[in-house]
Protein backbone atom coordinates (compact mmCIF):
# COMPACT_ATOMS: atom_id res chain seq x y z
CA UNK A 1 0.00 0.00 0.00
CA UNK A 2 2.66 2.54 1.04
CA UNK A 3 4.82 1.76 -1.96
CA UNK A 4 1.90 2.42 -4.29
CA UNK A 5 0.92 5.61 -2.50
CA UNK A 6 4.49 6.85 -2.70
CA UNK A 7 4.53 6.23 -6.44
CA UNK A 8 1.22 8.11 -6.84
CA UNK A 9 2.48 11.04 -4.78
CA UNK A 10 5.70 11.24 -6.74
CA UNK A 11 3.70 11.29 -9.93
CA UNK A 12 1.49 14.11 -8.63
CA UNK A 13 4.54 16.05 -7.45
CA UNK A 14 6.12 15.68 -10.83
CA UNK A 15 2.94 16.85 -12.57
CA UNK A 16 2.61 19.94 -10.42
CA UNK A 17 6.31 20.72 -10.90
CA UNK A 18 6.96 20.83 -7.16
CA UNK A 19 9.87 19.09 -5.55
CA UNK A 20 10.00 20.32 -1.95
CA UNK A 21 9.09 17.98 0.84
CA UNK A 22 6.46 20.44 2.18
CA UNK A 23 4.64 20.07 -1.13
CA UNK A 24 3.81 16.46 -0.26
CA UNK A 25 1.70 17.73 2.64
CA UNK A 26 0.17 20.41 0.46
CA UNK A 27 -0.80 17.83 -2.15
CA UNK A 28 -2.30 15.45 0.39
CA UNK A 29 -4.32 18.36 1.78
CA UNK A 30 -5.41 19.96 -1.48
CA UNK A 31 -5.26 17.36 -4.26
CA UNK A 32 -8.64 15.66 -4.45
CA UNK A 33 -7.49 12.99 -6.89
CA UNK A 34 -4.63 11.93 -4.66
CA UNK A 35 -6.90 11.74 -1.63
CA UNK A 36 -9.31 9.50 -3.49
CA UNK A 37 -6.44 7.32 -4.63
CA UNK A 38 -5.03 6.97 -1.11
CA UNK A 39 -8.41 5.79 0.14
CA UNK A 40 -8.72 3.36 -2.77
CA UNK A 41 -5.27 1.93 -1.97
CA UNK A 42 -6.29 1.59 1.67
CA UNK A 43 -9.33 -0.43 0.63
CA UNK A 44 -7.24 -2.69 -1.61
CA UNK A 45 -4.78 -3.21 1.22
CA UNK A 46 -7.62 -4.23 3.55
CA UNK A 47 -8.89 -6.81 1.09
CA UNK A 48 -5.38 -8.30 0.75
CA UNK A 49 -4.90 -8.54 4.53
CA UNK A 50 -6.57 -11.91 5.02
CA UNK A 51 -3.42 -13.77 4.01
CA UNK A 52 -1.64 -12.57 7.15
CA UNK A 53 -2.04 -13.69 10.72
CA UNK A 54 -4.91 -11.82 12.45
CA UNK A 55 -5.36 -10.04 9.12
CA UNK A 56 -9.05 -10.83 8.99
CA UNK A 57 -9.68 -9.24 12.37
CA UNK A 58 -7.76 -6.10 11.41
CA UNK A 59 -9.58 -5.88 8.10
CA UNK A 60 -13.00 -6.21 9.71
CA UNK A 61 -12.23 -3.54 12.29
CA UNK A 62 -10.89 -1.09 9.72
CA UNK A 63 -13.45 -1.79 7.02
CA UNK A 64 -16.13 0.66 8.33
CA UNK A 65 -13.56 3.48 8.26
CA UNK A 66 -12.79 2.69 4.64
CA UNK A 67 -16.49 2.62 3.73
CA UNK A 68 -17.15 5.99 5.34
CA UNK A 69 -14.11 7.59 3.71
CA UNK A 70 -14.90 6.22 0.27
CA UNK A 71 -18.50 7.42 0.47
CA UNK A 72 -17.24 10.87 1.53
CA UNK A 73 -14.89 11.06 -1.43
CA UNK A 74 -17.55 9.85 -3.83
CA UNK A 75 -20.12 12.35 -2.65
CA UNK A 76 -17.80 15.29 -2.09
CA UNK A 77 -15.49 15.09 -5.08
CA UNK A 78 -17.41 12.86 -7.47
CA UNK A 79 -14.45 10.48 -7.84
CA UNK A 80 -15.64 6.89 -7.80
CA UNK A 81 -12.71 4.45 -7.72
CA UNK A 82 -14.36 1.10 -7.25
CA UNK A 83 -12.54 -1.82 -5.61
CA UNK A 84 -13.20 -3.94 -8.68
CA UNK A 85 -10.71 -1.82 -10.61
CA UNK A 86 -7.08 -2.86 -10.55
CA UNK A 87 -4.93 0.26 -10.68
CA UNK A 88 -1.15 -0.02 -10.92
CA UNK A 89 1.07 2.47 -9.03
CA UNK A 90 1.78 5.90 -10.46
CA UNK A 91 -1.82 6.75 -11.28
CA UNK A 92 -2.73 10.41 -11.58
CA UNK A 93 -6.18 12.01 -11.48
CA UNK A 94 -6.34 15.59 -12.65
CA UNK A 95 -9.28 17.65 -11.40
CA UNK A 96 -12.38 15.98 -10.04
CA UNK A 97 -16.06 15.39 -10.69
CA UNK A 98 -17.86 12.63 -12.55
CA UNK A 99 -14.97 10.15 -12.56
CA UNK A 100 -15.98 6.48 -12.59
CA UNK A 101 -13.39 3.72 -12.60
CA UNK A 102 -14.66 0.18 -12.12
CA UNK A 103 -14.14 -3.31 -13.49
CA UNK A 104 -10.95 -2.60 -15.38
CA UNK A 105 -7.22 -3.07 -15.27
CA UNK A 106 -4.95 -0.05 -15.56
CA UNK A 107 -1.20 -0.13 -16.12
CA UNK A 108 1.39 2.02 -14.37
CA UNK A 109 1.81 5.76 -14.97
CA UNK A 110 -1.60 6.53 -16.44
CA UNK A 111 -3.34 9.89 -16.32
CA UNK A 112 -7.08 10.51 -16.28
CA UNK A 113 -9.06 13.72 -16.21
CA UNK A 114 -12.48 14.80 -15.00
CA UNK A 115 -15.67 13.10 -16.25
CA UNK A 116 -13.75 10.01 -17.43
CA UNK A 117 -15.77 6.79 -17.37
CA UNK A 118 -13.80 3.54 -17.38
CA UNK A 119 -15.48 0.14 -17.33
CA UNK A 120 -19.12 -0.81 -17.28
CA UNK A 121 -21.03 -1.17 -14.02
CA UNK A 122 -23.26 -4.10 -14.92
CA UNK A 123 -21.08 -6.74 -16.59
CA UNK A 124 -19.29 -9.88 -15.49
CA UNK A 125 -16.60 -9.46 -18.12
CA UNK A 126 -13.08 -8.39 -17.41
CA UNK A 127 -13.69 -4.85 -18.64
CA UNK A 128 -11.18 -2.66 -20.45
CA UNK A 129 -7.48 -3.36 -20.11
CA UNK A 130 -5.34 -0.26 -20.27
CA UNK A 131 -1.61 -0.36 -20.86
CA UNK A 132 1.30 1.60 -19.48
CA UNK A 133 1.57 5.38 -19.72
CA UNK A 134 -1.87 5.98 -21.26
CA UNK A 135 -3.29 9.50 -21.30
CA UNK A 136 -7.08 9.67 -21.10
CA UNK A 137 -8.46 13.17 -21.70
CA UNK A 138 -11.48 14.83 -20.14
CA UNK A 139 -14.96 13.38 -20.80
CA UNK A 140 -13.52 10.27 -22.48
CA UNK A 141 -15.40 6.99 -22.12
CA UNK A 142 -14.10 3.43 -22.33
CA UNK A 143 -17.06 1.20 -21.51
CA UNK A 144 -16.50 -1.79 -23.80
CA UNK A 145 -14.16 -4.75 -23.26
CA UNK A 146 -11.27 -3.38 -25.27
CA UNK A 147 -7.54 -3.23 -24.72
CA UNK A 148 -5.64 0.01 -25.03
CA UNK A 149 -1.96 -0.31 -25.89
CA UNK A 150 1.01 1.23 -24.08
CA UNK A 151 1.54 4.94 -24.57
CA UNK A 152 -1.80 5.51 -26.30
CA UNK A 153 -3.53 8.89 -26.08
CA UNK A 154 -7.31 9.08 -25.78
CA UNK A 155 -8.36 12.60 -26.73
CA UNK A 156 -10.91 14.69 -24.86
CA UNK A 157 -14.46 13.48 -25.32
CA UNK A 158 -13.47 10.33 -27.22
CA UNK A 159 -15.60 7.20 -26.88
CA UNK A 160 -13.45 4.11 -27.42
CA UNK A 161 -15.24 1.09 -28.89
CA UNK A 162 -12.39 -0.86 -30.49
CA UNK A 163 -8.94 -2.13 -29.57
CA UNK A 164 -6.27 0.55 -29.71
CA UNK A 165 -2.70 -0.38 -30.68
CA UNK A 166 0.37 1.12 -29.02
CA UNK A 167 1.22 4.83 -29.31
CA UNK A 168 -1.97 5.88 -31.13
CA UNK A 169 -4.02 9.05 -30.82
CA UNK A 170 -7.77 8.44 -30.65
CA UNK A 171 -10.32 11.18 -31.21
CA UNK A 172 -14.05 11.54 -31.69
CA UNK A 173 -17.24 9.64 -31.07
CA UNK A 174 -17.06 6.78 -32.08
CA UNK A 175 -13.31 6.85 -31.48
CA UNK A 176 -11.13 6.65 -34.57
CA UNK A 177 -7.37 6.47 -34.72
CA UNK A 178 -6.32 9.92 -35.85
CA UNK A 179 -2.56 9.39 -35.74
CA UNK A 180 -0.10 6.53 -35.39
CA UNK A 181 3.12 7.02 -33.42
CA UNK A 182 1.85 9.86 -31.30
CA UNK A 183 4.24 10.80 -28.48
CA UNK A 184 2.33 11.67 -25.31
CA UNK A 185 5.30 12.17 -23.00
CA UNK A 186 4.78 15.97 -22.99
CA UNK A 187 1.20 15.81 -21.72
CA UNK A 188 1.37 12.70 -19.54
CA UNK B 1 -8.20 60.40 6.56
CA UNK B 2 -10.81 62.49 4.73
CA UNK B 3 -13.99 60.88 3.55
CA UNK B 4 -13.20 61.22 -0.13
CA UNK B 5 -9.97 59.25 0.20
CA UNK B 6 -11.85 56.55 2.05
CA UNK B 7 -14.41 56.42 -0.69
CA UNK B 8 -11.68 56.12 -3.29
CA UNK B 9 -9.99 53.31 -1.39
CA UNK B 10 -13.31 51.51 -1.00
CA UNK B 11 -14.11 52.10 -4.64
CA UNK B 12 -10.88 50.47 -5.70
CA UNK B 13 -11.14 47.71 -3.16
CA UNK B 14 -12.87 44.37 -3.16
CA UNK B 15 -16.45 45.52 -2.75
CA UNK B 16 -16.31 48.31 -5.29
CA UNK B 17 -14.57 46.23 -7.90
CA UNK B 18 -16.59 43.05 -7.47
CA UNK B 19 -19.96 44.53 -6.59
CA UNK B 20 -20.67 45.86 -10.05
CA UNK B 21 -19.73 42.61 -11.75
CA UNK B 22 -21.66 40.49 -9.29
CA UNK B 23 -24.80 42.61 -9.68
CA UNK B 24 -24.70 41.87 -13.40
CA UNK B 25 -24.30 38.14 -12.68
CA UNK B 26 -27.29 38.21 -10.36
CA UNK B 27 -29.31 40.12 -12.93
CA UNK B 28 -28.74 37.49 -15.61
CA UNK B 29 -29.31 34.55 -13.27
CA UNK B 30 -32.50 36.20 -12.00
CA UNK B 31 -33.82 36.71 -15.53
CA UNK B 32 -33.06 33.11 -16.43
CA UNK B 33 -34.63 31.64 -13.33
CA UNK B 34 -37.74 33.77 -12.97
CA UNK B 35 -38.36 35.51 -16.31
CA UNK B 36 -41.50 37.36 -15.25
CA UNK B 37 -40.66 38.23 -11.64
CA UNK B 38 -39.37 41.78 -11.06
CA UNK B 39 -35.99 42.12 -9.38
CA UNK B 40 -36.07 43.18 -5.75
CA UNK B 41 -33.57 43.12 -2.94
CA UNK B 42 -35.35 40.18 -1.31
CA UNK B 43 -35.51 38.05 -4.44
CA UNK B 44 -31.87 38.83 -5.28
CA UNK B 45 -30.62 37.85 -1.85
CA UNK B 46 -32.78 34.71 -1.95
CA UNK B 47 -31.25 33.85 -5.31
CA UNK B 48 -27.76 34.38 -3.93
CA UNK B 49 -28.64 32.01 -1.10
CA UNK B 50 -30.07 29.19 -3.22
CA UNK B 51 -28.01 29.35 -6.40
CA UNK B 52 -24.72 27.41 -6.38
CA UNK B 53 -23.55 29.10 -9.58
CA UNK B 54 -23.70 32.53 -7.99
CA UNK B 55 -21.81 31.25 -4.97
CA UNK B 56 -19.17 29.90 -7.35
CA UNK B 57 -19.05 33.23 -9.14
CA UNK B 58 -18.69 35.21 -5.91
CA UNK B 59 -15.83 33.01 -4.72
CA UNK B 60 -14.12 33.22 -8.06
CA UNK B 61 -14.37 37.01 -8.10
CA UNK B 62 -12.71 37.24 -4.70
CA UNK B 63 -10.05 34.70 -5.69
CA UNK B 64 -9.34 36.53 -8.94
CA UNK B 65 -9.05 39.88 -7.19
CA UNK B 66 -6.57 38.38 -4.74
CA UNK B 67 -4.72 36.70 -7.61
CA UNK B 68 -4.21 40.07 -9.31
CA UNK B 69 -3.11 41.64 -6.01
CA UNK B 70 -0.58 38.88 -5.56
CA UNK B 71 0.77 39.40 -9.06
CA UNK B 72 1.23 43.11 -8.40
CA UNK B 73 3.51 42.16 -5.48
CA UNK B 74 2.54 45.31 -3.66
CA UNK B 75 1.38 43.18 -0.78
CA UNK B 76 3.43 41.89 2.05
CA UNK B 77 3.55 38.15 2.56
CA UNK B 78 1.73 38.11 5.88
CA UNK B 79 -1.20 40.06 4.40
CA UNK B 80 -1.38 37.53 1.61
CA UNK B 81 -1.39 34.52 3.95
CA UNK B 82 -3.97 36.20 6.16
CA UNK B 83 -6.42 36.30 3.27
CA UNK B 84 -5.40 33.17 1.43
CA UNK B 85 -6.20 30.66 4.16
CA UNK B 86 -9.87 31.65 4.66
CA UNK B 87 -10.21 31.90 0.90
CA UNK B 88 -8.87 28.36 0.48
CA UNK B 89 -11.46 27.08 2.92
CA UNK B 90 -14.22 29.01 1.17
CA UNK B 91 -13.12 27.69 -2.20
CA UNK B 92 -12.98 24.14 -0.89
CA UNK B 93 -16.55 24.44 0.38
CA UNK B 94 -17.76 25.83 -2.93
CA UNK B 95 -15.78 23.24 -4.90
CA UNK B 96 -17.40 20.42 -2.98
CA UNK B 97 -20.80 22.06 -3.20
CA UNK B 98 -20.78 22.61 -6.96
CA UNK B 99 -18.08 20.09 -8.05
CA UNK B 100 -16.63 22.87 -10.16
CA UNK B 101 -13.30 24.57 -10.28
CA UNK B 102 -12.54 27.93 -11.84
CA UNK B 103 -8.85 28.79 -12.13
CA UNK B 104 -8.18 31.99 -10.22
CA UNK B 105 -6.36 33.51 -13.19
CA UNK B 106 -9.51 33.58 -15.38
CA UNK B 107 -10.73 36.99 -16.39
CA UNK B 108 -14.51 36.88 -16.37
CA UNK B 109 -16.54 39.97 -17.23
CA UNK B 110 -19.69 40.82 -15.31
CA UNK B 111 -22.86 39.04 -16.35
CA UNK B 112 -21.64 35.48 -16.99
CA UNK B 113 -23.88 32.62 -15.96
CA UNK B 114 -22.75 29.12 -15.00
CA UNK B 115 -25.09 26.18 -14.70
CA UNK B 116 -26.42 25.39 -11.24
CA UNK B 117 -25.76 21.68 -11.80
CA UNK B 118 -22.03 22.30 -11.66
CA UNK B 119 -19.23 19.86 -12.66
CA UNK B 120 -17.58 22.74 -14.53
CA UNK B 121 -13.81 22.88 -14.88
CA UNK B 122 -13.07 26.30 -16.22
CA UNK B 123 -9.70 27.71 -17.22
CA UNK B 124 -10.43 30.16 -20.03
CA UNK B 125 -8.20 33.17 -20.41
CA UNK B 126 -10.98 35.69 -21.01
CA UNK B 127 -14.74 35.40 -20.96
CA UNK B 128 -17.07 38.06 -22.33
CA UNK B 129 -20.26 39.35 -20.78
CA UNK B 130 -23.55 37.56 -21.41
CA UNK B 131 -21.98 34.13 -21.83
CA UNK B 132 -23.96 31.17 -20.54
CA UNK B 133 -22.16 27.93 -19.66
CA UNK B 134 -23.93 24.64 -19.10
CA UNK B 135 -23.32 21.72 -16.77
CA UNK B 136 -20.33 19.33 -17.04
CA UNK B 137 -18.35 21.68 -19.27
CA UNK B 138 -14.57 21.65 -19.50
CA UNK B 139 -12.78 24.71 -20.79
CA UNK B 140 -9.01 24.84 -20.76
CA UNK B 141 -6.75 21.76 -20.67
CA UNK B 142 -3.60 23.79 -21.17
CA UNK B 143 -1.04 21.57 -19.45
CA UNK B 144 1.02 20.86 -22.54
CA UNK B 145 0.46 23.66 -25.03
CA UNK B 146 0.31 26.43 -22.41
CA UNK B 147 -2.51 28.33 -24.06
CA UNK B 148 -6.06 28.75 -22.86
CA UNK B 149 -9.22 29.49 -24.85
CA UNK B 150 -10.71 32.94 -25.13
CA UNK B 151 -14.48 33.16 -25.13
CA UNK B 152 -16.27 36.15 -26.67
CA UNK B 153 -19.47 37.83 -25.58
CA UNK B 154 -22.95 36.29 -25.64
CA UNK B 155 -21.69 32.76 -26.26
CA UNK B 156 -23.94 29.84 -25.34
CA UNK B 157 -22.09 26.65 -24.38
CA UNK B 158 -24.34 23.64 -23.87
CA UNK B 159 -23.82 20.85 -21.38
CA UNK B 160 -21.06 18.21 -21.74
CA UNK B 161 -18.93 20.42 -23.99
CA UNK B 162 -15.15 20.35 -24.05
CA UNK B 163 -13.23 23.38 -25.31
CA UNK B 164 -9.47 23.07 -25.26
CA UNK B 165 -6.35 24.50 -26.78
CA UNK B 166 -5.31 28.10 -27.42
CA UNK B 167 -8.39 29.02 -29.46
CA UNK B 168 -10.83 31.88 -29.81
CA UNK B 169 -14.61 31.63 -29.77
CA UNK B 170 -16.27 34.56 -31.56
CA UNK B 171 -19.07 36.70 -30.13
CA UNK B 172 -22.50 35.13 -30.15
CA UNK B 173 -21.34 31.63 -31.08
CA UNK B 174 -23.34 28.59 -29.99
CA UNK B 175 -21.96 25.20 -28.96
CA UNK B 176 -24.72 22.59 -28.90
CA UNK B 177 -24.57 19.99 -26.08
CA UNK B 178 -21.81 17.41 -26.36
CA UNK B 179 -19.48 19.38 -28.62
CA UNK B 180 -15.71 18.92 -28.50
CA UNK B 181 -14.12 22.06 -29.91
CA UNK B 182 -10.41 22.35 -30.66
CA UNK B 183 -10.34 25.04 -33.37
CA UNK B 184 -11.11 28.75 -33.43
CA UNK B 185 -14.59 29.69 -34.62
CA UNK B 186 -15.92 33.02 -35.94
CA UNK B 187 -18.80 35.02 -34.50
CA UNK B 188 -22.39 33.83 -34.70
CA UNK B 189 -21.87 30.19 -35.78
CA UNK B 190 -23.48 27.04 -34.39
CA UNK B 191 -21.21 24.03 -33.82
CA UNK B 192 -22.16 20.46 -33.04
CA UNK B 193 -20.63 17.03 -32.63
CA UNK B 194 -17.62 15.32 -31.18
CA UNK B 195 -14.93 16.85 -33.33
CA UNK B 196 -17.11 19.87 -33.92
CA UNK B 197 -18.77 20.50 -37.26
CA UNK B 198 -20.34 23.71 -38.44
CA UNK B 199 -24.13 23.55 -38.45
CA UNK B 200 -25.28 27.07 -39.14
CA UNK B 201 -23.96 30.58 -39.66
CA UNK B 202 -25.34 33.88 -38.38
CA UNK B 203 -27.56 32.36 -35.73
CA UNK B 204 -29.05 34.56 -33.04
CA UNK B 205 -28.75 32.67 -29.74
CA UNK B 206 -30.48 35.21 -27.50
CA UNK B 207 -33.46 32.84 -27.23
CA UNK B 208 -31.22 30.07 -25.91
CA UNK B 209 -29.42 32.31 -23.46
CA UNK B 210 -32.67 33.58 -21.99
CA UNK B 211 -34.01 30.16 -21.06
CA UNK B 212 -33.03 27.95 -18.17
CA UNK B 213 -30.82 24.96 -18.98
CA UNK B 214 -33.32 22.09 -19.52
CA UNK B 215 -35.64 24.31 -21.54
CA UNK B 216 -32.80 25.57 -23.70
CA UNK B 217 -31.61 22.02 -24.43
CA UNK B 218 -35.16 20.97 -25.33
CA UNK B 219 -35.39 24.03 -27.59
CA UNK B 220 -32.11 23.15 -29.29
CA UNK B 221 -33.33 19.57 -29.80
CA UNK B 222 -36.54 20.69 -31.51
CA UNK B 223 -34.48 22.92 -33.77
CA UNK B 224 -31.70 20.52 -34.77
CA UNK B 225 -33.03 17.06 -33.94
CA UNK B 226 -30.74 15.01 -31.73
Amino acid sequence: MFKNIRADTQRALHRSKAFHSIDVLRLLWAHHGLQALVIYRFGRWLSSLHKRRYGGAIAISLYPAYRILSVCVRKAYGIDLDQSADIAPGFYINHFGGIEVRNCRIGPRCTIYQQVKLGAADTNDSGPIIGEGVYIGAHAQIRADVSVGDGATIGAGAVVTQDIPKHCLVLGNPGRIAKQDYDNSAIL
Amino acid sequence: MPLRTWARVAGRSLIGELGGKLVKDIEIAHRRRWPERPMSLISCSWLLAISPCLRLMLTHRIAHWLHLKHEERGWRAWQWYLMVIPLKLLRLAVEINTKSDIASGCEIEGGVCFSDQGHIIFGAGKTGAGTVIGARVTVGMSYANSGSPEIGRNVWIGSDCVVHGAIKIGDGATLLPGTVLTKSIPAGVVMQGNLARLVLRNFDNSELRKRSDPEAIAYAKTKWGD
